[in-house]
C-alpha cells in the first residue's frame, strides 16, 4: 500500500505537457465541431453527448503510448522486475494516475462544455475513459518494444476494445432520454469497469514480461 | 572456512532470436566472490547479467538462496529527470536520509543531492544509479558496465566502494570491456 501511494505521488509531479497536447487536440475538435454546427443548435444538443463520449475515448486511445513508455525508456520497468516488487501494484498505480491526470480534466472539460447538465454524462466518460485505459494498458505494454509504429498500432488494438465501452455509455444515454431508467447501464459500466481491471491486472504484467524479452 | 554459494547457476542454456548465446553455463557466486563478464559485443553478457536479476522471470537454472536481495543496474539508470537525486534514491532504495547523506558525502556527491536530474550530466547520473548499490544494502550487486561515462576519478571510486563491498561479505557479478582493477575476480568469458 505504502509502494502503491508512493508510486502514484512520485507519477502526479510527472511533466503534464504530453496530456496537455491530447487536451489540446480535444478542445480543437470541439471548437471545430462547434462552428460546424452553428447553424444547427438542434443537431449540435443532439449529438453533443455521443461525441464527447466519443472524442474522450478516442483522446485516451492517443495518450495510451504514455502509459508505460517513460519508465521503459529509462529503464524503472527493468530495475522494478529485478527488485522484486509487485509490477501489479505498479500497473495499476500507472493508470491510476494516468486516469488522474487525463480523465478527470476530460470528465471537467466535458463538464464545462455540456454545462454540466447531466450527471450521467459525466459518470459515462469517467467510466469510460478508466475501463478504455484499463483495457488499452494492456495494448500500451505490448507495444513498448515493437518496431512498428505504435501512433497506428496502438489505437488498431484498443479500438476493438473501445467500441463495446462506447455503445454501453452510448446506449446508457440514449436509453435516460428515452425511458429514464439508467440503472441497468450504470451497473453495466460498472461491471465492465471491474471486468477490464481484472484483466488488466492478469494481463498487463504477461505484456510487460513479453516487451522486455 | 569454505564459504557457501549464494546464488548457483546450473545449465543456464538461452537462445535469443534464434541465436544460441550459451549453453549449459554452470558456475557459483559466492561471499566475497567479484565475477566479470566478458566477451564480444552481442556475446550475451547483459543478457546472462538479466537473467541473473530476474528479468523479465526468475528461471529455473538459476537458484538463489532464500531471502537473498540484489540489486540490479543495468544500462539504463532508471533514474526520474524531474526528481531530485534525493527523490529519486530515497524512493528506490527506502535508505533513511542520514544514509543517505553519507553514501554521498562517500561518493562526493553530496552536492548534487537536490539537484534534478534532468540537469546532470551522463556521468554524474551514471554515479547516481551506482549510489543505489551501497544504499540498498543488499548482498549481490548485478552492475553493467559500470564505468562507461564515469571519468577516472569517480570509476576509481566505483571500484574502491566496490573492494570494500567484497571485503565485507558482498558478491558482485559486472560485466565489462575495460580491465577491472579488483584485487580478486573470476572471469567468465561468453562468446556468443
Amino acid at each position: 500500500m505504502v509502494n502503491f501511494i508512493r508510486q502514484i505521488r512520485q507519477d502526479l509531479y510527472r511533466t503534464p505537457q504530453s496530456i496537455l497536447q491530447v487536451l489540446f487536440v480535444f478542445l480543437n475538435l470541439m471548437i471545430a465541431f462547434g462552428l460546424l454546427s452553428s447553424n444547427h443548435p438542434d443537431l449540435w444538443q443532439a449529438f453533443l453527448p455521443i461525441l464527447l463520449i466519443g472524442l474522450s475515448c478516442g483522446i485516451v486511445s492517443l495518450s495510451l503510448d504514455q502509459l508505460f513508455r517513460e519508465d521503459w525508456e529509462d529503464g524503472s520497468i527493468e530495475w522494478l522486475m529485478s527488485e522484486g516488487k509487485s509490477i501489479e501494484i505498479y500497473i495499476l498505480a500507472r493508470i491510476i494516475t494516468h486516469w488522474l491526470r487525463l480523465g478527470i480534466p476530460l470528465v471537467l472539460f466535458v463538464g464545462l462544455i455540456s454545462g454540466f447538465a447531466s450527471y450521467l454524462l459525466l459518470f459515462g466518460v469517467a467510466t469510460a475513459t478508466l475501463t478504455l485505459m484499463l483495457l488499452g494498458a494492456v495494448g500500451s505494454a505490448l507495444c513498448l518494444n515493437t518496431s512498428a509504429n505504435n501512433a497506428i498500432l496502438l489505437p488498431l488494438l484498443t479500438l476493438p476494445l473501445g467500441i463495446p465501452i462506447m455503445i454501453v455509455s452510448m446506449g446508457s444515454l440514449i436509453n435516460t432520454s428515452v425511458s429514464g431508467g439508467a440503472f441497468p447501464y450504470f451497473l453495466l459500466q460498472g461491471g465492465l469497469l471491474l471486468i477490464a481491471c481484472a484483466l488488466s491486472l492478469v494481463a498487463c504484467p504477461f505484456a510487460l514480461r513479453l516487451s522486455l524479452r | 572456512m569454505t564459504s557457501h554459494p549464494i546464488l548457483i547457476v546450473s545449465n543456464l542454456t538461452y537462445t535469443y532470436a534464434g541465436r544460441l548465446l550459451f549453453r549449459d553455463l554452470c558456475f557459483e557466486v559466492c561471499p566475497g566472490d567479484a565475477i566479470v563478464l566478458v566477451g564480444p559485443n552481442g556475446s550475451g553478457k547483459t543478457t546472462l547479467l538479466r537473467c541473473m536479476a530476474g528479468i523479465p522471470e526468475s528461471r529455473p537454472a538459476i537458484i538463489k538462496n532464500k531471502g537473498l536481495k540484489q540489486s540490479y543496474v543495468g544500462h539504463l539508470n532508471a533514474l526520474k529527470l524531474h526528481q531530485t537525486v534525493r527523490q529519486n534514491l530515497l524512493n528506490q532504495t527506502g535508505a533513511t536520509s542520514e544514509r543517505l547523506m553519507k553514501i554521498l558525502l562517500e561518493k562526493r556527491l553530496s552536492s548534487l543531492l537536490d539537484r534534478e536530474v534532468r540537469t546532470l550530466s551522463v556521468g554524474q547520473r551514471r554515479q547516481v544509479a551506482l549510489a543505489r548499490l551501497p544504499l540498498s544494502e543488499t548482498k549481490l550487486w548485478l552492475v553493467d558496465e559500470p564505468t562507461t561515462h564515469l571519468d577516472k576519478t569517480a570509476a576509481a571510486h566505483f571500484w574502491e566502494m566496490m573492494e570494500k563491498h567484497l571485503k565485507t561479505g558482498g558478491a558482485a557479478v559486472l560485466t565489462s570491456h575495460a580491465p577491472v582493477p579488483l584485487s580478486k575476480t573470476k572471469v567468465i568469458t561468453l562468446n556468443g
